[in-house]
């Protein structure tokens, strides 16, 4: 920590939108692989092996981390004015409090009434896409699921987007 | 919608980032391996992003669709934020650093923190002064597999390594009472390292203001909304949850501010607000992530006038102790409620800190006005001014540290100096006076952990 304010160049959202968009790159892949098998691929002469498709390891921690906020940001939306600034509540868990910056990014673009993405269902459905593909691969996943994640994903990374500093 | 050229730009800068760290890795450095540590773990983080990019484009194209705009963005994004830590590691091999003087910081801070704590220097181009460690740096940024993977093994703590990245004001680099404010870089260290703890008072301070300043709060809400749109029950909502953020983000950045200040009282007593000033001219702005100034010096003065009200009064210290004639008043309500809820910090740290060893309070209370004495003498004869120190007392040697710090500004800002630069002949050479009692403190620190080495060896 410097002594003097140096400010900082980058956003400070963007750990959570590099993550979001690994975790959509796999949603494609699976989407993809899902869409399309390798008979299909071959048929098509579209230049893309099954490895290529194959979700690694750091793309699968970045699904359930996605996961993970996007309960947060269900849960924070949840939470009322009166019991934000009521001091008998149990103070807010700072995983919640943490995504507060993200909803608020994403509120101030809507325009009222502010209709949220829908994070719980979202953080569902990626929960289970990543317990499935850990079991038993692509095979057998729903690809209306994976569609669905992969748009909330994609509407969380436009608004992480609109809050990036102009340089 | 980016084109397959702006995404091969992408991936071609990204390429030049990797050549640069290479190139940069590969020059000569006084160091043993400390920066290739750094520059590796740079280079993991470059090509995990590499390979991620490289899979998008990969993945659009065969579908002929193009990648999101938000996407390419986040990667370019990646790309810049890597740009910014590698300015942090890229001048460590300056010929006008002090490199004399790491190794006496790494003892100290190996005392401090209980673990080894290699270091590596640069030069900052703003007149700044830090200290970080690189396992942090790399914890903030999310890279922490990449650094985990680099530095190797994990601590009996369940931490990898750490290396310190210091940082000097590149116009004052070779400045050794600069050092003074390793105190309250270390405060920060600290307070990372008893996270728990401070998060316990930063919500004794979220219960204060919720208590005691609701209705300031709620006033200050509502006079932030500048807007006629119809829905202004949405704009309140957006408005108040982001000044429930901001409240939280204050009271976490003044905390452990002060609580570093606070830190840097218990060690060096208030000879490193004697360095502050020098960095910081003025009153300085309060913002969310640092106090004014004016109530910084305050709870050190209180603070002192609690654990060491000798020290308090000595009026060596009194220009630092009563600042300028510095407005404590802000205009921004926010800042003014946090101010007044601050006043009572040292007392809600009082417990954490004494876990700081304070060699000015090992120090009997007749003995340190001595030893100060006895510590200016020998500068005024240009010896060095670890001579009067006892090897193997009761304060460990690695603190002593500090009290040489405290001797060196105590002397600099007393009648002593002017007298010294007069005997000398130096008044006509402005500063030089000030490079030599540098040099005798810097002479000291070495040979206090040569004394050190040379007692636990025999």
């Amino acid at each position: 920590m410097s002594i003097t304010p140096s400010e900082p160049v980058t956003d400070s959202h963007a750990p959570m939108a590099w993550t979001t968009s690994i975790a959509t790159l796999a949603l494609e892949k699976l989407r993809l692989g899902i869409s399309i098998d390798q008979d299909e691929q071959n048929r098509l002469g579209l230049d893309i092996s099954d490895d290529d498709l194959e979700i690694s390891g750091s793309e699968l921690d970045a699904i359930g981390a996605v996961a993970i906020e996007f309960e947060s940001l269900s849960d924070a939306s949840e939470i009322s004015l009166n019991d934000l600034f009521e001091n008998d509540t149990e103070p807010v868990r700072s995983a919640i409090r943490d995504s507060f910056p993200t909803l608020i990014a994403i509120k101030r673009e809507m325009v009222p009434p502010l209709n949220l993405p829908d994070f719980k269902q979202a953080s569902v459905n990626l929960s289970s896409i990543k317990k499935h593909y850990e079991i038993a691969g692509r095979r057998g996943l729903n690809p209306k699921i994976v569609e669905e994640a992969q748009k909330v994903c994609l509407e969380l990374l436009d608004h992480l987007d609109k809050q990036r500093p102009s340089t | 919608m980016p084109s397959s050229w702006q995404v091969e730009c992408l991936i071609a800068r990204m390429r030049s980032l990797q050549n640069d760290i290479i190139r940069v890795k590969y020059k000569d450095h006084p160091y043993l391996n400390e920066p290739d540590t750094v520059y590796d773990a740079l280079l993991a983080v470059v090509q995990a992003r590499l390979e991620k990019v490289e899979s998008l484009n990969k993945v659009y194209s065969v579908q002929q669709k193009t990648i999101p705009q938000s996407m390419f963005n986040s990667a370019a994004e990646e790309l810049e934020r890597i740009s910014e830590v590698f300015n942090y590691a890229d001048r460590v091999d300056s010929a006008r650093i002090p490199f004399e003087i790491l190794r006496s910081l790494s003892w100290v801070a190996n005392y401090l923190f209980k673990e080894e704590c290699p270091t590596i220097v640069r030069l900052d181009p703003d007149y700044n002064y830090s200290i970080a460690s690189w396992r942090r740096i790399f914890q903030k940024k999310k890279w922490q597999k990449e650094w985990q993977e680099t530095a190797g093994r994990v601590h009996s703590t369940g931490q990898p390594p750490t290396i310190l990245l210091l940082g000097f004001p590149s116009p004052d680099a070779g400045s050794i009472l600069m050092h003074a404010l390793a105190a309250h870089e270390f405060g920060h260290e600290f307070a990372y390292k008893w996270n728990d703890e401070i998060n316990n008072v930063h919500k004794e301070i979220i219960a204060v203001i919720l208590d005691q300043y609701n209705q300031r709060l709620q006033d200050y809400i509502r006079g932030q909304i500048h807007t006629r749109r119809e829905s202004l029950g949405d704009v309140y909502e957006v408005r108040a949850r982001y000044v429930f953020v901001l409240i939280h983000r204050i009271a976490d950045k003044w905390l452990k501010e002060i609580f570093s200040d606070l830190v840097a009282a218990r060690l060096v007593g208030p000879a490193f607000l004697a360095a502050f000033d020098r960095i910081l001219l003025g009153p300085g702005k309060v913002s969310d992530k640092y106090p004014p100034s004016s109530l910084r010096r305050d709870l050190v003065k209180q603070y002192l006038k609690t654990i060491l009200p000798a020290v308090a009064e000595d009026p060596v210290w009194k220009p630092l102790l009563n600042g300028s004639a510095e407005s404590s008043s802000t205009s921004d309500e926010l800042y003014r409620i946090m101010g007044e809820v601050f006043k009572s910090i040292p007392d809600r740290l009082i417990s954490i800190l004494r876990r700081v060893p304070s060699p000015l309070l090992q120090i009997n209370g007749t003995e340190l006005p001595l030893l100060i004495s006895q510590m200016e003498d020998h500068i005024e004869n240009l010896a060095p001014p670890s001579v009067p120190l006892k090897v193997g007392n009761e304060i460990d040697e690695a603190n002593k540290f500090w009290l040489l710090m405290y001797g060196a500004w105590h002397f600099r800002l007393s009648n002593h100096f002017a007298e010294f630069e007069k005997r000398y002949g130096w008044i006509d050479e402005p500063g030089k006076a000030e490079i030599v009692l540098g040099n005798l403190l810097l002479h000291s620190l070495q040979s206090l952990e040569l004394r050190h080495q040379w007692s636990t060896r025999n």
